[in-house]
């Protein structure tokens, strides 16, 4: 079965064509720029096999983005999709695992789209244009906060008035919830234990956002970021935690404009707005690593790395006994001076780095820690979109009969 | 040698007579509700009024030779207890952006002492000090420093006095224990990872409204909810500000206002559930105490509901393997140790007076 | 913070009582407001204001610093009242007297009872002891009956900036019932000015113009409302030779129109209306007065009050609506109805002219207005006073979030 999974940014449609079971990734691209022209010409990057070309194509939205996509495909037969696999951020407090769409699940996602405003619209949108461009082709949404509904109410209830939090649906969400669970069942696999059974604490340090995630016996029980992706760790332009009069203070000071704190929150802090100089975390140990002291770099760099050992430290005082502790994405799989800074002095929770073992982690999965550990420390590289493939393969196939019937899937539309 | 000890909140004000012994206070009482009533200038008259009559009941007459006020907040300015003079007045008047409420009554306050008991020194003894050894990376927020003149965006610890206290009591008695977690059990409960004398890591933030939840304050939430709530509800940061701070915490979960005493010993299963709530805060925040100070050589608990001190051990060392088997309880009452430090402040600056002084108390001056 | 103020401000009513009781009891008609602008500059002295003074143009100003300039606030009452007519009051109208809650008084609502609690808005924030972040500026402006503003426009124009303030918000204390209103149509005094060297000729343009059948009906043809105008009587000038005359004319101006339009659709129908008369001129223009202040200062005034709107969701309603909700106040909002030919207030000369957003606030009843045993309700102004104060606090206080727990 051939997967198309296509996970959609607020101007970009990425997109991957695997075979399934196999696992194999056979075609794949982006389209960038979507919406109204900027300096630069909208385009799609294609890539088949070994061979990449890039289309100028003009691409208002998202709908017609896919279309695009639609016909690159057509070209080769080899390619058609047999289903789709998406990428939807926020399943709010309805969707507990990977959904097909039918029309019902389509009232639903229509229903949660406002709290995840940039993400969910467009994925909406590439659905509906999915089902106009391959009518009958069965459509799958995986979430991102999917993982996280087994976190337990005791951890994602905020203490906030009940009345509050129940009329406005706030509670802790969770994010990066197929990375976490994708990593997580990969370190499972490498250790060899049932998932079931696998605990782990499961770092997703990405250039843009980063969360970290407790897993007990295959379920997530806990994760950094919150009610939406702004809390929790240090990220590249997002605060994390934060004193909550902070934001109450500077809605005071921005006269009530919760537009103007919200973007300064979740556009010009973090790394950013710490360091004044830099968006990206890795700019900033490097810059360190050229002077010390009392620099804003330096606190920077200190901030982030202190946020993510406590969180460690948490969350492995949480899970109890860890199988493993995960270092994934961008910067969880790159920088040996990241995972060095968070791991060292954690002896008490049984968890020891290997110096030697974390500078050369080149090859992924690799296991870094020391010999002498109780809790493997491991380096697994993520791919979000194949995680998607499985879920929606998963889903397809242990549902066949239920899910091939085109009178089923047909018509969500209306 | 009598002390006065003053704790000043929002709500009321606690006084206390200490005979300079250290030990039991020899009088002491409450005024409730004073911001709203009574005129600050008058409190130190009724104060004495009240300890004079305690004391003629015991056949003494009352007379102060110092006056302790304990202080929410110092900021980085004052980074010991210290005796008030006009120059401390600017210092607070510089800070009181940061702690509005408190400040600004302090300051009058400060001044009402000042003009009843002439001549008297007055200590401040402040909740913030002990937290201007906070390490940087411990210390800052992941915002723009320069953001706005106005708010203060450094976080402290409010419960300055029993974590550097609860050090103290664990190293006496044992100098090999020199990591120290300290919970301190208050409406606002806290927790501090001491580490050599030093803090490394507390729950409080840049308010005492950040960190575990209280008994109306809401601890740590997503700031995005604030922004929610504002949008959605069209309240304005006054408003959602009353809701996180007033009605939150254990009455936001549990609908009525219960004291952490209660909350451990209710069958309500609001009850239960909030205790659930709180003692999972507890076990985050000891897990990231562990990792910053790369282990834990004793627990101990203060404040006025320490006693539950030994529910919460029994539940963080359930979860944690190489948990400190036996925890420490402070015996000692907040408004004796600001006596103390009180009068170490005073020490330090007035030798003169500090000859007279026979210290029976234990502390390490 | 709010239970805390509340509590103190219970605590002032008798002395807002018997402050706004004696301003009541200072006469203070238009242009002579000397006494009552002293009366209240040492009042501010009195409550703690950092700063206060009488102005150039015999304003009383009061000051309360805030730790930075901005945003600054200006709280703006007037202190005069038009003269009452007192044959038709059951009571004298500068007595002061006080019955079943409701103080009976020249200016009572309009706008002494406001004043007042604009001023202890600001003792009130000093005795609870909130910093500021901006300034607080209570101003208490003369000439605003009779005299277009001119008082206010002094302050904005130079007292205010001789002291380092802009102000960026503004809060009327005119009757609004302690609602908060955004704006009012407006009106404007124009003249028709007859000239001609043959009287007849004059008297009779005049006449043209005034009957039923001409400018008045033209007029009525073209409005929707026509009681929004009044045309006096033409008054004829030179005794000797009827060489000219005056017409008096007021007329509402909604926020459609403006002062400068209507002159000229007037200037265009009496040019119609007296195309036939030969040798006479016309001319229709806004009246202008040349006024002389209490102090002796003089000014030129242009009798025109302008409609003016702030925006209904622009950040200073918004935040005095949330600040409001969160005191637990009443949250009304809306706009005068200028239910009298002649009223307005000072909101279009400060957002039209100086570009302040400016709301309104304040315990009077526009009803009461230039009325005949005009009374204000003192609970009412007991409300405006911790009303106003939140809206303040709000607007420019130094945030208390996150320290108002009963106990740490």
């Amino acid at each position: 079965m051939k997967i198309i999974v296509v996970n959609c940014g607020s101007s970009s449609l990425k997109y991957r064509i695997i075979s399934m079971p196999e696992e194999k990734e056979i075609a794949g691209g982006e389209a960038q720029r979507i919406g109204p022209k900027t300096a630069e010409p909208s385009r799609i990057i294609h890539r088949v096999g070994e061979k990449t070309e890039t289309h100028l194509v003009e691409m208002r939205n998202h709908a017609e983005a896919l279309e695009e996509v639609r016909k690159l495909l057509s070209r080769d037969s080899s390619i058609a999709p047999d289903a789709f696999g998406h990428r939807v951020v926020h399943g709010g407090g309805i969707f507990s695992s990977a959904a097909q769409i039918t029309a019902g699940s389509a009232r639903d996602l229509e229903k949660i789209k406002h709290l995840a405003p940039i993400h969910n619209p467009p994925a909406m949108e590439v659905i509906y244009a999915c089902e106009k461009a391959y009518p009958g082709l069965p459509s799958v949404a995986v979430f991102d906060t999917a993982f996280h509904a087994t976190i337990p109410d005791f951890a994602s209830t905020y203490c906030i008035p009940r009345e509050i939090t129940e009329k406005l649906k706030i509670r802790k969400f969770g994010f990066h919830g197929t990375s976490h669970q994708f990593v997580a069942e990969e370190a499972a696999r490498i250790m060899k234990r049932p998932f079931n059974e696998f605990s782990a604490v499961s770092c997703h340090l990405g250039s843009g956002g980063a969360s970290i995630c407790a897993i007990v016996n295959g379920k997530s029980v806990d994760n950094t970021m919150g009610y939406s992706p702004l809390q929790g760790l240090v990220m590249s332009t997002r605060c994390g935690d934060l004193d909550p009069a902070l934001t109450l203070n500077l809605l005071q000071h921005f006269i009530g404009s919760t537009t103007d704190v919200e973007r300064l929150l979740n556009t010009r802090s973090g790394v950013l707005g710490m360091s004044g100089s830099s968006a990206d975390i890795r700019d900033i140990l490097s810059m360190n690593r050229k002077s010390s002291g009392n620099t804003r770099s330096h606190h920077t760099a200190e901030a982030y790395l202190w946020r993510i050992k406590k969180y460690i430290g948490s969350y492995l005082a949480v899970v109890g006994k860890p199988d493993a502790l995960i270092f994934t994405d961008t910067i969880g799989e790159t920088i040996p001076q990241v995972r060095w800074a968070v791991c060292s002095d954690m002896e008490y929770f049984g968890l020891k780095i290997d110096a030697g073992k974390n500078d050369h982690a080149d090859v992924l999965p690799s296991d870094v820690s020391h010999k002498d550990s109780s809790i493997k420390i491991l380096v697994v590289a993520t791919n979000e979109e194949l995680a998607i493939a499985r879920r929606t393969y998963g889903l397809l196939s242990e549902n066949h009969n239920f899910l091939w019937n085109k009178k089923l899937t047909n018509n969500y539309l209306k | 040698m009598n002390i006065v000890t003053i704790s000043q909140n929002i709500s009321k004000i606690e006084f206390a007579l200490f005979d300079g012994s250290c030990g039991e206070p020899v009088s002491k009482g409450e005024l409730k509700n004073w911001m709203n009533h009574e005129i600050i200038g008058g409190i130190p008259g009724k104060i004495a009024t009240h300890f004079s009559k305690s004391l003629r009941k015991q056949e003494k007459t009352f007379s102060a030779n110092l006056v302790c006020i304990r202080v929410a907040y110092g900021g980085q300015e004052f980074k010991s207890p210290e005796i008030a003079t006009a120059r401390s007045l600017e210092k607070l008047k510089k800070i009181e952006n940061a702690a509005p409420m408190h400040i600004p009554a302090l300051i009058e306050l400060i001044g009402a002492f000042k003009n009843y008991f002439r001549g008297t020194p007055i200590a401040l003894v402040f909740e913030t000090s002990f937290f201007t050894r906070l390490p940087e990376r411990e210390r800052n927020y992941a915002i723009n420093p320069g953001l706005a003149k106005e708010i203060s965006l450094q976080r402290f610890g409010y419960h300055g006095i029993f974590h550097e206290r609860a050090y103290e009591y664990c190293h006496e008695k044992d100098k090999r224990l020199s990591r120290i977690i300290s919970v301190c059990l208050e409406p606002v409960p806290e927790i501090c990872a001491v580490m050599g004398g030093s803090p490394v890591m507390v729950t409080g933030g840049a308010t005492p409204l950040e960190g575990l939840p209280g008994e109306t304050t809401c601890g740590d939430i997503d700031p995005l909810i604030i922004l929610s709530l504002s949008e959605n509800l069209g309240w304005g940061p006054e408003e959602i500000n009353n809701a996180i701070s007033r009605k939150s915490g254990i009455y936001g979960l549990t609908g009525r206002k219960m004291d952490f005493t209660e909350l451990f010993s209710s069958a309500d299963p609001d009850a239960i559930f909030a205790r659930r709530l709180i003692l999972y805060r507890m076990l985050l925040a000891t897990g990231s105490a562990i990792a910053a100070m790369g282990g834990l050589d004793a627990i101990v608990f203060s404040g006025r509901y320490r006693e539950i001190g030994g529910q919460i051990h029994g539940y963080l060392s359930s979860k944690l393997g190489k948990f400190p088997e036996k925890h420490e309880i402070l015996p000692d009452q907040l408004l004796k140790l600001t006596t103390c430090s009180g009068m170490l402040a005073m020490l330090k600056k007035d030798r003169t007076h500090s000859q007279k002084i026979s210290l029976d108390n234990g502390y390490s001056f | 913070m709010y239970w805390i103020m509340k509590a103190k401000n219970e605590a002032m009513k008798d002395e807002v009582k018997d402050f706004t009781q004696e301003l009541v009891r200072i006469t203070s008609i238009s242009l002579d407001e000397k006494k009552a602008a002293e009366f209240i500059c040492g009042k501010m002295k009195e409550l703690g204001y950092d700063d206060s003074f009488i102005d150039d143009a015999g304003n009383a100003v009061g000051v309360i610093r805030g730790r930075e300039s901005e945003p600054a606030v200006m709280l703006n009452s007037h202190i005069d009242t038009i003269a009452p007519d007192e044959e038709k009051w059951s009571m004298s109208p500068f007595r002061g007297i006080i019955e079943n809650g409701k103080l009976f008084g020249a200016g009572a609502s309009d706008c002494k009872g406001g004043l007042a609690a604009q001023i202890y808005a600001g003792a009130l924030l000093k005795r609870s002891l909130l910093p500021m972040r901006g300034h607080l500026v209570v101003a208490a402006t003369v000439a605003e009956e009779n005299g277009c503003s001119v008082g206010l426009k002094k302050l904005v124009s130079s007292t205010l900036p001789s002291i380092g303030i802009k102000a960026d918000y503004a809060i009327l204390g005119e009757p609004t019932g302690n609602g908060l209103y955004y704006g009012h149509d407006g009106w404007v005094e124009l003249n028709i000015h007859i000239e001609g060297v043959n009287p007849f000729h004059v008297s009779d343009a005049a006449r043209n113009i005034n009957t039923d059948l001409s400018l008045v009906s033209t007029i009525r043809n073209t409005m929707n409302t026509p009681e929004e105008m009044n045309i006096g009587h033409p008054v004829f000038n030179d005794d000797s030779g009827f060489r000219s005359a005056d017409m008096r004319i007021s007329k509402r101006l909604s926020s459609a129109e403006s002062p400068e339009g209507v002159v000229s659709w007037l200037n265009h129908e009496v040019a119609v209306l007296t195309q036939n008369e030969k040798n006479v001129a016309v001319e229709v223009a806004v009246i202008s007065e040349n006024q002389k202040m209490y102090n002796g200062s003089r000014s030129v005034v242009k009798r025109v009050a302008n409609s003016w709107q702030t925006d209904p969701y622009s950040p200073l309603m918004q935040r005095a609506r949330q600040s409001l909700s969160a005191a637990e106040c009443e949250v009304r909002t809306g706009k005068w109805t200028l239910g009298k030919l002649g009223m307005g207030t000072a909101g279009s000369v400060l957002l039209n002219e100086y570009k302040i957003p400016v709301i309104g606030y304040g315990p009077g009843s526009e009803d009461c207005a230039h009325c005949a045993d005009e009374y204000v309700v003192l609970d009412r102004i007991y409300e405006s006073i911790y009303g106003t104060a939140s809206i303040v606090h709000g607007l420019a206080g130094i945030p208390v979030c996150g320290w108002t727990s009963d106990e740490i």
